[in-house]
């Protein structure tokens, strides 16, 4: 996708842009080629399956890792060992270690001491609603508890360019709802460029404006969500009708009931024309457009 | 600046009991020896000297080790750069080692005073220490201290750097080298020599002298090993 056309930027300029980023781990390819920007102001979500490249894509743009070719620009500058850049960049990564001593409330001075637009009563907020343990030790901490540290200290360090990676892992419904709301609410009121890296794509699917989707280390997909949603459908009638109706069409999956075809296909099919051939327009949740992408792109691949 | 006085800071949290253990350690060990050489120095002639002040400089060692292997990650995590992260613990350090050598400078000061606490006790300045003026003193306590540290954060560097496999790799060839060298040293019949170099060189080049430049070359090494570490 790395051809991928641009109308806007104009005035929203790209605060990351990603050209060619290659990351080799030994004999494995975990990043491929990808290339990508970021704009100001926006909640992205970076999706994919476990394992395909997600966590590592974050660390080469915050510099934690650094690329085996290609180049990262965050906010002008290489972000390997780049103060200026950093300091407006958080990333609590999923696996995020604390030194072992560590209690809660020491994560968060830590946190404190080092994000210059740290918000003190907000961090305190989210500690209320989350129920974190401020007197606990970091490392005694359920998958839950530890997640709710990560989304308290992402959302109040309040950085220009925000990556939560999966940061839902061991929260319930409830508090991942609170974070989801949380998220928005502070974002409407600081904007900032939001980056969600997730697998579970229906519960983000109102947040994201902008969808990035990686599979095996390729980006597959760079699409705001809206386009997304209004060029992938799934047309369902008499299978010559549907077939008549996607030629011309990339077609994405395509399975059988009874007499009815269903299709999903990534292009425009006109209402009129459709509903003239007896065939019915249905839209297509994220989650399914990603797995049905994901899944004709694998069978691309082999 | 702030910002590395920042970073430093962070070495000290959640750390209290691992800056009070080792006092407390040092003071047992202290009051200890007053007791055993209070009740034993009538029947002996030499002026007592005890080792118990290791147990601070080993503790500087654990402390190296984790000061890198633990808040390392967790630094990088909170968008730290690794220059600032070096610079901050390298502050720490530098810091801890001035506190700790003043405090046994002063303790010395009074041992010496009191004529080793009315026993003759020698535990603060190990029988030779004391010879020295208190700068000098100072130097003896400090720079062991920071090599002791210094150690320590190389260990945690090569494992942060390069896991278990590293540690491991690193703990053999050095366990090899010393042993080739000693080898070699007692083919060739050098043995006497360097017997020879230990007593005619000043306690001072051995304490203070010789170990800077360990400490020098260890934190290069680490520095260098840091620079492209990921977490």
């Amino acid at each position: 996708m790395s051809g991928t056309q641009r109308s806007e930027g104009a005035g929203t300029g790209a605060i990351v842009s990603a050209r060619g980023v290659t990351k080799r781990f030994g004999g494995v390819t975990a990043l491929d080629g990808v290339t990508f920007d970021l704009r100001r102001n926006g909640i992205y979500g970076l999706l994919g399956r476990n394992g395909a490249g997600k966590t590592t894509l974050m660390q080469v743009l915050t510099g934690q890792q650094i690329a085996s070719a290609g180049t990262v620009e965050t906010f002008g500058g290489h972000p390997y060992e780049n103060e200026q850049v950093l300091r407006q960049v958080s990333f609590i990564k999923e696996s995020q270690r604390y030194p072992d001593a560590f209690r809660v409330r020491d994560a968060l001075l830590a946190a404190r001491l080092l994000f210059p637009n740290w918000d003190e009563a907000f961090a305190r907020e989210l500690v209320h609603d989350f129920g974190l343990p401020v007197k606990r030790d970091v490392k005694k901490l359920s998958r839950g508890m530890l997640s709710a540290l990560g989304v308290t200290l992402g959302l109040a360090a309040r950085a220009p360019l925000t990556f939560f990676d999966e940061p839902y892992l061991g929260l319930d419904a409830v508090a991942r709802q609170l974070f989801y709301d949380r998220l928005l609410a502070d974002y409407a009121e600081f904007p900032r460029t939001v980056v969600l890296s997730t697998h579970l794509i229906d519960e983000v699917s109102d947040l994201i404006e902008h969808v990035l989707l990686i599979e095996r280390g390729r980006l597959v997909l760079d699409e705001s969500a809206d386009t997304l949603r209004g060029q992938v459908v799934t047309l369902v009638g008499p299978a010559n009708a549907v077939d008549a109706l996607t030629v011309n069409v990339d077609e994405l999956h395509r399975e059988r009931l009874g007499p009815l075809t269903r299709a999903t296909i990534r292009g425009r099919v006109e209402l009129g024309e459709a509903r003239a051939a007896g065939v019915e327009l249905q839209p297509v949740t994220l989650q399914q457009l990603v797995v049905r992408i994901t899944t004709a792109d694998l069978k691309g691949l082999s | 600046m702030n910002r590395i006085v920042a970073i430093a800071r962070l070495q000290a949290l959640g750390r209290h009991g691992a800056l009070v253990w080792p006092i407390t350690i040092l003071a047992i060990a202290f009051a200890v020896n007053l007791v055993v050489f209070a009740s034993i120095s009538d029947t002996t002639t030499d002026d007592p000297v005890t080792a118990a002040l290791a147990s601070i400089y080993i503790t500087a060692l654990a402390f190296g080790a984790m000061a890198v292997s633990q808040h390392f990650p967790f630094a990088l995590g909170m968008s730290v750069t690794r220059r600032e992260f070096s610079a901050g613990l390298g502050l720490f350090v530098l810091v801890q080692a001035i506190a700790y050598s003043a405090l046994l400078v002063v303790l010395q000061s009074i041992e010496d005073y009191t004529n080793g606490w009315g026993l003759r006790l020698r535990f603060f300045g190990l029988g030779f220490i004391n010879h020295y003026a208190p700068p000098v003193q100072f130097l003896m306590y400090a720079v062991p201290m920071l090599l002791m540290t210094l150690v320590g954060v190389a260990a945690g560097v090569v494992y942060i750097r390069w896991r278990v496999n590293g540690v491991l790799t690193a703990t053999a060839a050095l366990l090899l080298l010393l042993g080739a060298t000693a080898a070699l040293l007692g083919v060739f019949d050098r043995w006497p020599a360097v017997g020879h170099w230990l007593t005619h060189t000043s306690p001072v080049a051995l304490f203070a002298g010789w170990p800077l430049l360990l400490v020098a070359a260890l934190g290069a090494g680490s520095w260098l090993a840091l620079r492209r570490a990921t977490a």
